[in-house]
This record gives C-alpha cells, sequence and structure tokens, in this order.
C-alpha cells in the first residue's frame, strides 16, 4: 500500500534511512490511501462493462489508470468490498466469467448516488486546496457540483431537478449551465 | 514444484489467514467459506499472470502471496470495523450502556428484593457494600467485554438472527412507507412515543377510577370495612386521578415537546413511589384488608411483590425519560 515501501534502495542519508520517519511517512501515506482507494475502487466499479466486475479485475484496473501508484495490498481489498456490499453501496452475484465462476461486484442505485456524491466532494476539496499544493486540477465541464453539497450531479442526464444528496433545487442552475 | 506443494502453499497461507479472521467472521460459515475461496482464486490469478509460462510456478504462487499482504493485515482489515468511541466502538456504545443498564438493574432489583425479605422477616440492615461491588462487578466485566469485542470488529448486527434481521428490514420499509423519522444517533426508526388518543383514553379511565376511590359509594358492606383502610383507599384515590391528568395531559401534547414529556414522567415516577407508603402500611398491618380468606403473612407478601412492582415500573419510567432524548428535535 505505501510507496515508500517500494523503495528498494536508499542512501544513508535518507530521510527513509531512519526507521521512525519511515513509520510516519508510512503512516501518513496509509491515512491519505485509505479513503481515495475505496473512491477508486467504487469509481473502476462504476464505470465496469456491464456495470461488473470481479475483486482481480479490479486490482488490475486499479493499476493501470492510476499508473501503479496508488497499489494496495492485495488481500485487503476482498475485506474493503465485504464492508461497501454491508453498507449497502455494492451488491455481489457469482457468475461465469472467462469460463470460470467468480464473484462479481455491482454498484447499487443508492451506491451510485453516494459514489456521485462522494467523487463531487473529492473533486471540489482537491480542487480548493490545489493552489495550497502548488498543483493545477480542472474539473470536467460536464458536470455541475451542487452549491450546497458538492454532489456530481451529470449535465447530460435531463430529468435531474433535484440534488439526490441533499434535496436542493438544481434545475435553474443546470439551465444556466446547459 | 509439484501441484500438490503449491496447493499446500496456498491451502497453509489461507489456513494462517483463517486462524487470524474475527470470531464473528468465523461464526458465519458460508461467508467465511466465501471470503477463503475468493483470496484462493486471487492467488491462483496472480500467479498464473506473474509466471513466464502462463501457469502458475512455485516461484509465482510465492510472489502472489507476497502480494496478496500478510495473513495479519488482511485479518486486520476484517476487524477494522467500528468507528472508535473510548475504547468501545460508537457502533456497538449503545449496546454496552444498553447490556450495562439492564445488568446493573437486576443488581438493584435482587438488592430490593433481599431488602424486602429482611424487612418481611424482621432482621433489616442497612447494608450498601454488596449492592456497590455488584456494580463494580458488572461495570468491570461489561467494560471488558465490550473493548475486546470492539478490537475484534464485531457490530451490533452481527449478535443478530436472520430473523432479527428480516423483521427491521420489514419495520424500515413500514417506517418509510409512513415517513416517521430515523434517529439520527442509531439509524434505527423511530415510532411515535406516544399514542395520544390511548393516553387520552387511559387517563380519563384512570381518573374515573380514582374518583370511585375517593367517592367510594355507600354499599351494604362498607361498614364492614376498617376505616384506616378506607382513608388509604381515598389517598390511593388522588395518587391515581393525579396520574390520569398526568396521561391527559401527555396525550394532548401529543409527539412533541420532548421537556415536557420528561417532567411529566418524573412526576408519575414519584407519584408512584408515594404509593409504596401505603403500601408499606398494608404490609405492616394486613389486618386491615377486608374480605381475604388468606393467612396474614401471605397478604404481606402480596404487598411486598406489589412494591417490587412498583419499583420495576418506576425504574422502567426512568429508562423511558431517559431514552426520550432520541426524540428530540424529531418531528413527526
Amino acid at each position: 500500500m505505501h510507496m515508500i515501501k517500494r523503495v528498494k534502495e536508499f542512501g544513508t542519508q535518507a530521510l527513509i534511512a531512519s526507521q521512525k520517519i519511515r513509520d510516519y511517512v508510512e503512516k501518513f501515506e496509509s491515512e491519505i490511501n485509505r479513503g481515495i482507494s475505496t473512491l477508486c475502487i467504487l469509481a473502476i466499479i462504476s464505470r465496469a462493462e456491464n456495470g461488473e466486475i470481479h475483486g482481480y479485475a479490479i486490482l488490475k484496473n486499479l493499476e493501470e489508470e492510476t499508473n501503479e501508484m496508488l497499489v494496495i495490498e492485495e488481500g485487503t481489498l476482498y475485506p474493503l468490498l465485504r464492508k461497501l456490499e454491508g453498507n449497502g453501496i455494492l451488491k455481489s452475484e457469482k457468475k461465469i466469467v472467462e469460463n470460470r465462476m467468480r464473484k462479481v461486484y455491482s454498484i447499487t442505485e443508492r451506491g451510485d448516488k453516494i459514489y456521485n456524491y462522494l467523487s463531487g466532494f473529492y473533486g471540489k476539496l482537491t480542487e480548493a486546496i490545489s493552489p495550497l499544493l502548488d498543483i493545477n486540477v480542472r474539473l470536467k465541464d460536464h458536470y455541475l457540483y451542487c452549491p450546497n453539497c458538492a454532489n456530481k450531479i451529470d449535465l447530460n442526464e435531463k430529468e435531474i431537478q433535484f440534488c439526490d444528496m441533499c434535496g436542493l433545487n438544481v434545475q435553474e442552475l443546470r439551465e444556466r449551465r446547459i | 514444484m509439484s501441484q500438490k506443494n503449491m496447493n499446500k502453499m496456498v491451502k497453509d497461507y489461507l489456513k494462517n489467514i483463517k486462524e487470524k479472521l474475527p470470531e464473528w467472521l468465523k461464526e458465519k460459515k458460508d461467508e467465511l467459506k466465501d471470503v477463503l475461496t475468493e483470496l484462493e482464486e486471487h492467488i491462483w490469478d496472480k500467479a498464473e499472470e506473474l509466471s513466464d509460462i502462463e501457469t502458475p510456478t512455485e516461484s509465482s504462487i510465492r510472489l502472489a502471496l507476497a502480494h496478496m499482504g500478510t495473513p495479519e493485515s488482511i485479518a486486520r482489515e476484517y476487524k477494522r470495523r467500528g468507528t472508535p468511541k473510548v475504547y468501545i466502538t460508537e457502533e456497538l456504545w449503545p449496546l454496552y450502556t444498553t447490556v450495562l443498564g439492564i445488568l446493573s438493574a437486576v443488581v438493584v432489583i435482587i438488592y430490593v428484593i433481599f431488602m424486602i425479605i429482611n424487612i418481611a422477616t424482621g432482621s433489616f440492615q442497612l447494608d450498601f457494600l454488596g449492592i456497590l461491588l455488584g456494580l463494580a462487578g458488572v461495570f468491570t466485566i461489561v467494560t471488558l467485554i465490550f473493548v475486546g469485542l470492539s478490537m475484534e470488529g464485531y457490530l451490533p448486527e452481527d449478535f443478530k438472527t436472520e430473523e432479527e434481521r428480516k423483521r427491521e428490514e420489514k419495520e424500515l420499509s413500514i417506517t418509510e412507507r409512513k415517513g416517521w423519522p430515523i434517529s439520527p444517533n442509531t439509524g434505527k426508526p423511530l415510532k411515535p412515543f406516544v399514542n395520544p388518543t390511548g393516553m387520552i383514553a387511559g387517563g380519563i379511565v384512570q381518573m374515573v377510577f380514582g374518583l370511585i376511590f375517593i367517592i367510594q359509594p355507600s354499599t351494604g358492606f362498607i361498614h364492614l370495612i376498617e376505616p384506616e383502610f378506607l382513608a388509604l383507599l381515598r389517598i390511593f384515590g388522588v395518587i391515581v386521578i393525579s396520574e390520569g391528568c398526568l396521561d391527559l395531559i401527555r396525550g394532548v401534547i401529543g409527539n412533541q415537546q420532548v421537556t415536557k414529556h420528561q417532567i411529566i414522567i418524573s412526576i408519575k415516577i414519584l407519584l408512584s413511589l408515594m404509593t409504596i407508603s401505603l403500601l408499606v402500611v398494608l404490609m405492616e398491618r394486613p389486618e386491615l384488608v377486608p374480605f381475604v380468606p388468606f393467612e396474614k403473612h401471605l397478604i404481606s407478601w402480596f404487598f411486598a411483590f406489589v412494591i417490587l412492582i412498583v419499583i420495576l415500573g418506576a425504574i422502567s419510567n426512568t429508562y423511558k425519560a431517559i431514552t426520550l432524548e432520541k426524540y428530540r428535535d424529531i418531528n413527526f
């Protein structure tokens, strides 16, 4: 899970030569990664073909999509998926995929709404803190972010009148943006 | 390396994980099997991908297992459930306080029963050490158990049976249909805490009964009853009328103004405790009770039992008044 763990060789003057600093940064990385990896896993599942994907494919996609920056200990994926399933965000069923019986995961209707909110919140948060970290973040134009709660609303979906998360009437905002 | 040895490597790894998994998961046999099967499939997939010859080899399995992480880290993820709150998770906290409350009440009740027996047998001695030790023991044991359960990642639903879960789902759908609120603290549906019509009707009935106790309509046998007993009945009538009035007021207020309901329940508790003094008089002087063909000591025991019921009622009302807090800021 930690980038620092993947550093195999380092100079004796390097900060990570100190076990204390190594532990500190590893813990910090872990804290940052925890929420982000859940969000990325939800993103991968919601984008999957037919909306269904098995655990192993989730990890493969995660590695590829994040250029191997976000790598989690593979065994820890399944407790995370189970937790999301327990919370009603994901659902699973056994299906034959590539000639093998596998457990495939898909996002529930409620989970999709929660994912939209979380990705909207994370997007707006990253945009807001980007000047502090000297990075450039530009949110995509075909989404409207609810001014009340930062929920991500797809402008291509014509029927949406109220924000799914906080219930704010967003029709006027939508029309102005479209 | 033979297939048998590769299988053994994977099985040993899974066995190691199984041993370290939390107890709540081990108890759910189907779920446990599902968890281990999914992990095993992943290992073979990974080993196949990492192998140069497109079928798993000893080294690719070893690499796949390294990618999986240690059995401890996987088991730790399954234990990472619940939000920490002073060593006991937030999710287990309501169950912890409920269990603590019930067991403390049991200790108090046992103490009261012994006290009543002592009073009845004339060997009463005030001794608070026993009850204090009992409560301290309950607190220590329950707290230690819940800290342990929190560390293992237990959640309240792990203690529920399949039927209970289905019943809760049904209750939730009724709540949604009727538009009742959901508690922000527990996430459980909140039913109205007062049935206004029932409360008003009950209050009126109580007031009528109270009035009969006070007026004591003249009957042919009233002269056979001890005047002291009739006086006690009148006092009891005043208490019953007061309780009826309070229920009537609660019914009129309805499912709002939690503080007023709590104040009224507190007054009702005081009134019910007042009846204990009347019952003690009757327990001490059973000869006052008319038309009862039993031995006097049996009448005393009967009133001791009624006192116990009144005390239990007072405890239950105290609990009700406290739990009304969850209805604050909730609109029905």
